[in-house]
């Protein structure tokens, strides 16, 4: 039963309209994974040279073992919003004649076959073969490995517990405690005792201590045991999702936008959107919680680290809109018929996405400057200028090159995998929006001024001059996308599901 | 009223030919039914007509102008050809508030309005909290179809409205197009693979196969036993 199930898993993917869509891309995409992994593979090898440079007064190993804990913790994050539960095609199975038990089993255990199992491998095996398997012993280096295993194993199986459970609020209720149980204690309040037991615990891999590898494999055995418990009753949840009637309710926020003159109608439907279309509003609601890095990021960022941030920092400032216009016009897979059958301007709709995402952006930027002012009055005008940058070339950027995109995937139907959305002109389209910094760099290098008030007069001029532009690239993108209108639409009815 | 005219229409799916009319004329205030087995080109037709799809080669003409690349039409023409014309995260209500704001229409006039088909859409489609994906697909066919008659259009265009409906709706479909084309004038175009619905209620019947118009006919001046004795002819000989 299980290879069957595999086998359609298999064929889901494999079917998929867009499965053989930008295969180069893709092929780029997997060959850039693997130069990542050899990256990292040789990061772990040259890992234990720079650990000393750090930490002179330890053994590479050790100072390893001290930072243990952030790598995991790191690793936690990383997982918790980006690792997900492949729960798809499931619901149509739940009809049938199958043991839920066995479905359940089904899911956890294929979500063990996850990328996020494998990486920290790439990077911790040629670090331990260095340290410990030639100098010291295999045997050290195996039980460092397993050490590696079973955090790595907890991690997931955190996270699979929490992704099992209905329902969102407590999942980002007891991620959000879970990743500050680390941050607290590690980063703001004991630093020093967090890396003391950080390097304890490592060597208590290390030196074979039972209850070090009791605890976590106890701990994963009980998580699974959880997990698969919720998801037994999460069954039930998705068997019905489309029968659970969604808050519709009349007022709140898109009744507000509503009533404003002009393009009120196409924001309230582009809140509903947001709020209503299952990937966009599990990604608008986890966004938050990303807020606290980019304090930090500001917070950290000075005269000599800014340059290595600034991606970083210009990506959360963003807001929201960076991520949803990457898609920018997928998400009306499943009713493009009515757009092409209304009196509806382009221009306007492509105006008015453009408004609500800038507007959302600069709305959290008001939100945070007092914190921003705060932790680092110093970098305000740098916040300032990256996001008239984002709201104006990157945005401009995106819209512009959405056009182009060659996949009009429904956001909502995704397969496992599948890299969907992920056509070449959006590839390049992202990469292109990291490395729009670059010339800003140049030019504020150029300039007779202190190096941070040089890129924030370059990003804040860059942003301000496409943002008073607005009008008019808005409507050479809807002119595009106008003249590629069949296109578009077929497009559109390839995606339906 | 409006007519419309379709000249040397053709459409290509790959090396298949999927329509290719010559001409076609549909006189203002008509109620004309498209008929015709899987695959003869009705939704094509339909989709050409409204500017969703590029037609090889020829016109189609909706008021004297031509649709393809226009708006002009937008404005006076209800349409519903499948899910593809629904917004799925909206509920019934927001989508018929957000359609006939599109065509100016008030939000008082549009409750108004709505309260005329309330028993045609039911509890479930017209007054319910589900989004519309959350809907049978009969619900969706309904709130399809009303999205398109509520604005009150001087052309229809319905591709199979009969479709998923229960026999009660079906009645009411067919009474409520008989009787707004007979008081508004509208031009209705309506495909169905229900003969008897269509040649109850249409004027017209132009029969298409394999893209191409087989037969028109106009009753009672024609005899529309000529289009059950095609279908007849078509299925053959029965299944063991």
């Amino acid at each position: 039963m299980y290879l069957t199930l595999i086998r359609h898993a298999w064929l889901q993917f494999s079917r998929a309209h867009y499965f053989g869509r930008s295969l180069g891309v893709k092929a780029i995409i997997a060959f850039m994974a693997l130069i990542f992994l050899i990256y990292l593979y040789a990061l772990g090898g040259s890992l234990p040279w720079l650990l000393l440079r750090f930490f002179p007064q330890k053994t590479a190993v050790d100072a390893l073992f001290s930072l243990l804990l952030y790598i995991y913790a790191a690793d936690l994050l990383t997982r918790y919003f980006a690792q997900k539960l492949p729960r798809q095609m499931i619901r149509a199975y739940l009809p049938l004649p199958l043991p839920r038990p066995k479905l359940a089993r089904f899911i956890l255990l294929r979500s063990w076959l996850s990328i996020y199992n494998l990486y920290l491998f790439a990077l911790l095996l040629p670090f331990f073969v260095r340290t410990l398997y030639i100098p010291v012993s295999p045997q050290a280096f195996w039980l460092a490995m397993l050490c590696c295993f079973l955090l790595g194993g907890l991690n997931h199986a955190i996270v699979i517990w929490l992704k099992s459970w209905p329902g969102v609020a407590p999942r980002l209720i007891l991620g959000g405690v879970l990743i500050l149980a680390h941050v607290v204690p590690g980063a703001l309040l004991f630093p020093q005792e967090y890396m003391q037991f950080s390097e304890a615990l490592g060597q208590a891999f290390v030196n074979a201590h039972p209850l070090a590898f009791a605890l976590p494999l106890l701990a994963i055995a009980a998580l699974q045991w959880l997990s698969h418990k919720g998801l037994k009753r999460t069954f039930y949840d998705w068997a019905a999702e489309d029968a659970r009637p969604a808050r519709t309710a009349k007022g709140g926020m898109a009744g507000l936008l509503s009533r404003l003159p002009h393009y009120g109608h196409l924001w309230a439907l582009e809140w509903k959107l947001i709020t209503r279309n299952k990937r966009a509003r599990s990604n608008f609601v986890q966004f938050p919680l990303m807020l606290p890095l980019l304090l930090y990021l500001l917070y950290a960022a000075d005269r000599e680290s800014v340059v290595g941030f600034t991606p970083l920092i210009m990506m959360f400032l963003g807001s929201y809109g960076l991520y949803h216009l990457q898609f920018a016009f997928s998400w009306e897979s499943g009713f493009a018929d009515f757009l092409a059958t209304r009196k509806i301007s382009t221009t306007a709709m492509i105006r008015a996405r453009y408004y609500f995402y800038a507007a959302m952006a600069w709305a959290q930027f008001l939100l945070l400057m007092p914190f921003i002012l705060w932790l680092n009055p110093g970098i305000i005008s740098l916040a300032a200028g990256l996001v008239l940058f984002v709201t104006g070339p990157v945005f401009a950027m995106l819209l512009h090159t959405g056009v182009a995109n060659s996949t009009r995937i429904d956001p909502n139907g995704r397969s496992f995998m599948n890299t969907e959305g992920v056509s070449g002109r959006l590839f390049i389209t992202v990469i292109l929006v990291f490395l729009s910094i670059v010339p800003v760099y140049v030019i504020a290098f150029l300039l007779p001024l202190p190096y941070l008030y040089g890129i924030s007069l370059t990003t804040g001029g860059a942003g301000m001059a496409f943002v008073l532009g607005s009008r008019r690239w808005t409507r050479a993108t809807a002119l595009r996308f106008d003249r590629n209108k069949y296109h578009q639409l077929n497009k559109y009815r390839q995606s339906q599901w | 009223m409006v007519s419309i005219r379709i000249t040397g229409l053709k459409k290509n799916y790959g090396e298949q030919t999927a329509l290719h009319i010559d001409s076609l004329q549909i006189a203002p205030g008509s109620l004309t039914g498209i008929v015709g087995n899987n695959g003869a080109g009705k939704t094509t037709m339909f989709r050409l007509l409204l500017d969703l799809i590029r037609p090889e080669q020829g016109l189609a003409e909706i008021e004297g102008k031509a649709v393809k690349g226009s708006d002009h039409w937008k404005t006076f023409t209800g349409s519903y050809l499948d899910e593809g014309f629904l917004i799925g995260f909206l509920s019934p209500v927001e989508y018929f508030h957000f359609a006939a704001r599109l065509h100016g229409i008030s939000e008082k006039e549009t409750e108004e309005r709505l309260e005329a088909y309330a028993g045609f859409l039911g509890d479930e489609a017209g007054g319910s909290s589900k989004t519309i994906r959350q809907l049978s697909s009969g619900n969706k066919q309904k709130v399809g179809i009303v999205a398109a008659l509520m604005i009150r259009p001087a052309l229809l265009v319905l591709d199979e409205p009969f479709n998923y409906l229960d026999p009660s709706s079906q009645i009411m479909i067919r009474q409520m197009l008989q009787q707004i084309n007979h008081n508004k004038g509208t031009t209705m175009l309506v495909s169905s693979h229900n003969l008897n619905y269509l040649t109850d209620i249409c004027d017209r019947i132009v029969l298409l196969e394999k893209g191409k118009i087989v037969k028109d006919l106009t009753p009672p001046g024609d005899d529309l036993g000529e289009v059950e004795a095609y279908f007849r002819l078509q299925a053959g000989k029965p299944l063991p």
